[in-house]
């Protein structure tokens, strides 16, 4: 008998067949251990963070960015028009109002008491929201203040006083208002932001005003307006646990 | 498990929404009973960890479950009585975000989410988006929610308000079917629903603790009778005036009351068997009937 031949019957003796049962039985099994196992983990806080990403409409992202574009575009047709430049706060004003559907989404959506009674709490849902508006919006600026600096030559004082600060207060009038204990209504933050642009409209286009403001005071405002931001945000995460503790039963008292 | 409440109060200004309850739940069903404004949401909420209690404590094991924070919360599923969802997502899609709140790993929370569908029976609803379902599927996927974490402490407030008798009796069978190995407290002023599936009843008044026990209990612990008479319709009214109605049917030439007295308010009246709906109205008569006492 040939080594081959010998090597063929004992590749047949040793042949397992396999049981299609056995193996669906293993993969059940198995599947089972692991699912155990994974149901004793607790998500960590970075994975709980891109999740909230993947959950987070990036639509009002998109918009934000249409709207820069369009700033960028009207700049760049009227660049010597200096009232066009300082009416950049309109646009601000918007750019801010973008992000209020998604973060008064569990608001309006009657959603808060089921999400803060969940492992992560209401604070730490959004802090992580904080976390990526924040990051996505500095990206968003950062590149629509580079580009209309190099490209326009508008000097970076003028980006910060014509639109970073009207920015600033807006986010301080959504933050200030999203942290209202009583729950007030998107519109109602809208309704006021819209409200501060048709006052900033009226100081900015007044020659004598906007003239007569030197710039150790809008220093002084935008530092202020900074300031406040940082409060408004501290006050949300600080009181969002507390939205239930102005009414019974769904009646405020 | 053992919660415990502890000389727990709840004030909301100078009205006393919660007071003083001593109380202790282990594995079970507990059912809330009382009228609106009694303080069954508050407690509830405290329970949740959504408000704070004025004064006293609630402990689960010994521990404040204040203190105790997400690991309380890890091992809690609630219902609140108004279940806000967000309308664009499908079924699938809100239980997969509600697992990563409650922490669940990804894996596991697939399965998890395919697990409950199936149990709620919402398999040919799971890629339906939330707006598109009927009230009684949004209070099953408010179930599944819950029921997301495996929760050892369950909460529903008013789980079966606005469901029709079909589906109340459908939710029912899955609470119970759910109760076996937890704690659950199920708040309703729906006397049925809490006679079939809890435990142990608690009947609140004005943020206090009026009774508690089992039903047969509670309908032992009245201290008046159950009355069946037949009367002219000419008479309802004053029966009205008198005692407290439970129950008024027409019929040809009169009205069968069900009355709740001591003594037997007419001489044709026999004595009826009473019922847990009979005890709700006996300590709950009051507010129950706009003050005349009919229900």
């Amino acid at each position: 008998m040939s080594l081959e031949k010998q090597l063929r019957d004992y590749k047949k003796i040793r042949e397992i067949s396999p049981r299609e049962n056995e193996i669906l039985e293993t993969v059940r099994k198995s599947g089972e251990a692991f699912f155990a196992s994974e149901q004793d983990k607790v998500l960590s806080y970075h994975e709980f963070l891109w999740l909230q990403l993947k959950v987070v409409r990036k639509r009002w992202w998109v918009l934000q960015l249409i709207l820069l574009f369009v700033l960028g575009g009207v700049l760049l047709a009227a660049q010597e028009d200096k009232y066009i430049q300082r009416s950049m706060g309109v646009a601000a004003t918007l750019f801010v109002i973008l992000i209020i559907p998604e973060f008064w989404k569990n608001r309006s959506c009657r959603a808060l008491e089921v999400e803060a009674v969940s492992f992560y709490s209401l604070r730490q849902i959004y802090a992580a929201r904080m976390m990526l508006f924040g990051i996505a919006d500095t990206f968003l600026l950062t590149l629509f203040c580079g580009s209309v600096s190099f490209s326009l030559g508008v000097a970076f004082k003028e980006l910060l006083v014509q639109f970073l600060f009207p920015l600033c207060v807006t986010a301080c009038i959504c933050f200030g208002t999203l942290c209202s204990r009583h729950i007030l209504q998107e519109a109602v933050a809208v309704g006021l932001c819209i409200l501060w642009s048709g006052v900033w409209l009226l100081i900015i286009l007044n020659e004598h005003i906007y003239t007569n403001i030197t710039l150790p005071v809008w220093a002084f405002l935008w530092g202020l307006a900074l300031v406040s931001l940082f409060a408004a945000l501290y006050r949300v995460l600080a009181g969002c646990n507390k939205y239930w503790e102005v009414s019974l039963d769904g009646i405020e008292i | 498990m053992e919660l415990k409440f502890d000389n727990l109060t709840k004030e909301f200004g100078n009205f006393t929404a919660v007071d003083h309850l001593n109380l202790t739940m282990t594995k079970g069903v507990y059912g809330l009973l009382g009228v609106n404004g009694a303080g069954k949401t508050t407690l509830m909420r405290m329970l949740c960890t959504l408000l704070k209690p004025t004064e006293g404590r609630i402990t689960c094991d010994g521990k404040d479950i204040f203190e105790m924070d997400g690991e309380y919360r890890k091992v809690l599923g609630y219902l609140p009585q108004d279940f806000g969802f967000y309308p664009e997502f499908t079924v699938k899609d809100y239980l997969l975000y509600i697992s990563t709140l409650k922490g669940i790993p990804p894996a596991a929370a697939r399965k998890r989410v395919k697990d409950m569908i199936l149990k709620v029976g919402l398999s040919k609803a799971a890629n339906k988006k939330m707006k598109k379902l009927s009230g009684g599927m949004k209070r099953r996927v408010g179930i599944a929610q819950a029921m997301l974490n495996n929760p050892k402490i369950l909460v529903l407030d008013e789980p079966t308000a606005g469901l029709d008798p079909n589906e109340r009796i459908r939710f029912r069978n899955l609470i119970s079917e759910l109760s076996e190995e937890r704690l659950v407290l199920l708040s309703t002023h729906i006397v049925s629903d809490i006679e079939y599936i809890a435990n142990e009843i608690w009947l609140m008044k004005d943020g206090k603790l009026m009774h508690k026990g089992r039903a047969e209990e509670l309908i032992h612990s009245m201290e008046e009778n159950v009355w069946e008479c037949f009367v002219e319709k000419d008479l309802v009214s004053s029966f009205v005036k008198r005692y407290k109605i439970s129950n008024m049917k027409s019929e040809m030439g009169g009205v069968t009351l069900r009355i709740i007295s001591r003594e037997k308010p007419f001489e044709n009246a026999v004595q009826a068997e009473p019922t847990l709906e009979d005890v709700f109205l006996y300590y709950f008569g009051e507010k129950a009937g706009d003050g005349n006492g009919a229900v």
